[in-house]
């Protein structure tokens, strides 16, 4: 079995720093993710597409360690899912990688998805997340659609304006789901967030300059079209549309800790359900850390810090004497990363879907894409007297699909909230078994 | 509440058979289930009621009369549960293993049933994603499948309407003779005490923990069977296949692991694979050694599925009994209280005959005729071991 310090599963931004970090110090890194090439949602390999310099200081950041990353001795293992673990040994499967890794140590850092909330005809064609849209955009150059509309939460929906309208596209309108008053929430944080401030005032230049209709607008959305998007309704608007591009934040991806048997914390605005974690990334569960969006969603300069913290703290734990400078870039980082959650906590209360979309959920909405549950049905078990994620998974088959209810999870977690009258921290997540994403069978046979 | 007259510990599919007959006979019934219906052995299973692999005799009489009963309770049922006579196909690894089938098919013709030995060729015909070395096989094409957890579900929806009391998230934490009443009894949860004059214990694996309050010991066991889950093209394997060692595996006489290929496609277009037994306590995760036995299993009968996605597993409990049949009936020395578990694998063939017999005994008073041969009694010196 290949033994190494430290096993690292996701080559985010918070992979990639671990990883520099662990490897700069001496130690034995393994770097696992399931994507071709490392980054993860944001990074992009060098020479590829748009200049990056135009994505703020973090991702800037991220780059260059990025590029660090190709000169250091670590192992990377590409297009390889981490599909188990016992203990801190990993189960993979890939055209490269062992079977299994041994590490001494391991940093989870599997980052999140987008969170959509179900409206009618979501699921028809041509409707799309926002970091779907900007990743054809970025990594294939190619618009989503001839006429797009953008709605959600977030700036990533201005990134993607800017974006499409930098590239020749146009955008009919965004629909900004947020309250003015959700922003002003991050005045108290504003000296460490000029970078930022200056990407949004880029954005907006775009925008503006582009005369893009933008609306503050709470209502559901519904998506019309035969086959394929040709309209949607918002309020009291119709707009033509082959392309609707959506989103309200991200959720963390938590299986791998779930299957760690790690203690959980609900935090309604990091995310929902996330790792019990100390101050150094540490999870209850012996030499496993978590860093990144799936420690609590953040963004990019929060899954640095974390990252880089959960490396150093891994490498001490594993008898890496830390320099005087290191210590006091440890105090640093844990100073920095309390200002990065509390802006987190403002950025996720602001991307909150509004409640009119579960309140008016109608029956033949989709809520289990992969086994085409609708509403309907998801109110009958409630009705029934299902409580639970994994009651309304044995009456109705959701989440048992390809995603394995990664989609759906968030989703019906939100609409039991609402609907079954208990609170967000009484309904668990779906419970979680190998693997944690579809592998060939030939491989588990291969594995051990 | 007021007093009833049957209470039945359990949601699974054996309780919701039992409460179906009982209040189709017109008994005031509820039933406790501490999670949600299904939730645990009739939820993490295959759906296979077959008879080929009963044994002549008490066995076979349960399974045939189950058959039955599936076959008319179905079409009551509100709700697609999936039953279909896909029929099942034995596949022979070898020579020694064909001769085996060969003696079971004559066994089963014996009793009445439609069995077919396949040759080869046969065999590649009927189901040409088998591996090209194989032996040979047997078809039963009067085997059916379901889906275990909607006939759950429908059932009780369907004894709801005749009247039943369904009570989730409730789990009897004692159970003790009625006070005030002769004969009655009380089973109190962690919020309310009820009282009927009849107790029926269905609760699966679990329902030695029950009958532990009562100093009453039953030798039922879990033996915990892992499934794998694979998207498969929808006619990958024609009918639900079985490996010819599936019954040895099934009677083994040790405690060790067993794994004997058992595949059924689901009309959702998933693969179950199993099939592995094993004694490992209550605990229901799976295990990377069993997952891989039964993958080996999987690919060594029908190659193609090495390139498959694997995107699940899950674990059930059989509740085993010593001599391979259920524990049905009345406790001796304790008036009232019932008992209906220990189907091991076949729980979900025998759940509606097992619902029929409670429903003799309680509703009608008649003592049925395969009483003796499923009695609980019939552990008396049993002791549990340390
Ligand atoms: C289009 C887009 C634009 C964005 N723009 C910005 C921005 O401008 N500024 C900003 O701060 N944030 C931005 N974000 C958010 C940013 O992407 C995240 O905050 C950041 O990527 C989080 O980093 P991470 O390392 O935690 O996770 P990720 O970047 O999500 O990386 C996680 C990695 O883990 C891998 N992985 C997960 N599970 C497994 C497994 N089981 N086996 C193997 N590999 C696995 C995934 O393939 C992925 O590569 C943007 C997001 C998107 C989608
Ligand atoms: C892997 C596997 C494959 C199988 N394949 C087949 C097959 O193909 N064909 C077949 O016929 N059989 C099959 N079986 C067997 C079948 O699943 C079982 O025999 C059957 O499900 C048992 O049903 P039950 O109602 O007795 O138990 P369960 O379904 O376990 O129901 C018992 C219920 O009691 C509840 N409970 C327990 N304690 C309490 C309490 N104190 N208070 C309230 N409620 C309580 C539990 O929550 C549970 O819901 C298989 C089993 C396994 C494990």
């Amino acid at each position: 079995m290949r033994r190494v310090d430290l096993a690292i599963v996701g080559a985010g931004p918070a992979g990639v720093a671990a990883a520099v970090t662990a490897a700069r110090r001496g130690l034995r890194v393994a770097l696992i993710d399931e994507a071709p090439t490392p980054g993860g949602q944001v990074l992009t390999n060098p020479g590829t597409s748009r200049p990056h310099d135009a994505r703020g200081q973090a991702i800037e950041r991220g780059q260059t360690l990025l590029a660090e990353l190709g000169r250091l001795p670590v192992e990377l293992y590409r297009e390889t899912i981490a599909w188990a673990l016992e203990g801190t040994c990993l189960a993979l499967s890939g055209p490269e990688s062992p079977s299994e890794i041994e590490a001494a140590a391991l940093i989870i850092a599997t980052g999140g998805r987008e969170y959509v909330p179900p409206f009618p005809g979501w699921t028809l064609p041509g409707v799309m997340t926002l970091g779907g849209a900007q990743r054809l955009i970025d990594k294939h150059g190619v618009l989503p659609g001839r006429s797009i509309l953008i709605a959600g939460a977030g700036p990533l929906m201005w990134a993607l304006a800017a974006s499409v309208l930098e590239n020749d596209g146009e955008v009919l309108a965004i629909l900004d789901a947020s309250r003015p008053a959700d922003w002003a929430r991050a005045l108290p944080l504003i000296g460490t967030l000029q970078d930022r401030l200056r990407l949004a005032w880029r954005y907006f230049k775009v925008m503006r300059g582009s005369r893009t209709p933008y609306l503050f607008a709470r209502g559901v959305l519904q998506a019309r079209g035969d086959g394929y998007l040709e309209a949607v309704l918002a309020g009291e608007r119709t707009y033509t549309a082959d392309s609707l591009c959506v989103g309200f934040g991200f959720r963390p991806n938590i299986e791998l800790l779930q299957l760690a048997g790690c203690g959980f914390v609900f935090e309604r605005w990091l995310g929902g359900w996330i790792p019990a974690i100390d101050e150094h990334m540490r999870t209850d569960q012996p030499a496993i850390y978590a860093a990144g969006e799936c420690s609590g969603v953040g963004g990019a300069a929060k899954a640095l810090l974390e990252g880089e913290l959960a490396a150093l703290a891994a490498g001490t734990g594993l008898g890496v004497r830390l320099e005087a400078h290191d210590e006091d870039r440890l105090e640093w980082l844990k100073r920095r990363r309390q200002r990065e959650i509390r802006f987190a906590r403002v950025l996720n209360h602001a991307c909150r879907p509004p409640r009119a979309y579960t309140d008016d959920l109608v029956d033949e909405t989709i809520l289990c894409r992969c086994e085409s549950v609708r509403y309907g049905q998801v109110e009958q078990a409630l009705q029934h007297g299902a409580t639970s994620l994994d009651g309304l998974k044995n009456e109705l088959r959701v989440g048992q699909g390809m995603c394995q209810g990664r989609t759906c999870g968030p989703v019906l977690q939100q609409v039991l909230a609402q609907k079954a009258g208990q609170t967000r921290e009484q309904i668990l997540p779906f419970h979680v078994r190998p693997p944690v994403k579809p592998v060939e069978l030939g491989k588990l046979q291969e594995a051990g | 509440m007021k007093h009833q007259d049957v209470i039945i510990i359990g949601g699974g599919l054996i309780g919701a058979c039992c409460a179906d007959v009982l209040t189709g006979k017109g008994l005031e019934t509820t039933l406790i289930e501490r999670r949600f219906p299904a939730s645990g052995s009739s939820r993490a299973c295959d759906g296979l009621i077959l008879l080929w692999d009963k044994n002549p005799g008490p066995e076979m009489a349960l399974g045939q009369a189950s058959v039955g009963l599936w076959e008319n309770l179905v079409p009551q049922l509100d709700g697609d549960v999936e039953f279909r006579q896909s029929g099942t196909v034995l596949v022979a690894e070898d020579e020694g293993s064909l001769e085996r089938s060969r003696q079971i098919v004559a066994d089963i013709a014996a009793q009445g049933i439609t069995a077919t030995l396949l040759e080869r060729r046969e065999l590649q015909e009927i189901e040409p994603a088998l591996a090209v070395d194989l032996a040979g096989g047997a078809i039963f094409p009067q085997d059916y499948q379901i889906d275990p957890r909607r006939a759950t579900f429908s059932i009780l929806r369907k004894a709801q309407r005749q009247g039943l009391q369904l009570l989730n998230g409730e789990e009897v934490i004692e159970l003790r003779r009625h006070p005030g009443r002769s004969g009655g009894w009380e089973a109190a949860t962690q919020k309310h005490v009820y009282a009927a004059d009849y107790i029926v214990c269905a609760a699966g694996v679990w329902t030695t923990k029950l009958l532990h309050m009562l100093a009453i010991e039953l030798p039922i066991r879990p033996r915990k069977g892992q499934i794998l889950v694979i998207k498969a093209p929808r006619d990958l394997i024609r009918h639900p296949l079985l490996e010819g060692g599936y019954g040895d595996a099934v009677h083994a006489g040790t405690d060790d692991l067993q794994v004997a290929l058992v595949a059924e496609m689901t009309p959702a277009g998933t693969m179950l694979v199993g099939s592995s037994r094993q004694f490992a306590g209550f605990d229901t995760d799976v295990s990377r050694d069993v997952l891989q036995a039964l993958a080996r299993r999987a690919t060594r009968f029908i190659p193609e599925l090495a390139r498959a996605q694997w995107i699940r597993s899950y674990a059930g409990l059989r509740p085993w009994s010593p001599d391979h049949l259920p524990l049905i009936g009345p406790v001796a020395g304790f008036e009232g209280l019932y008992v209906a578990t220990g189907h091991e694998g076949a729980g979900i063939c025998l759940a509606p005959v097992t619902g029929e017999l409670i429903g003799e005994w309680i509703a009608e008073e008649i003592s049925p005729s395969l009483a003796d041969a499923i009695s609980p009694g019939r552990f008396r010196d049993y002791h549990p071991e340390p």
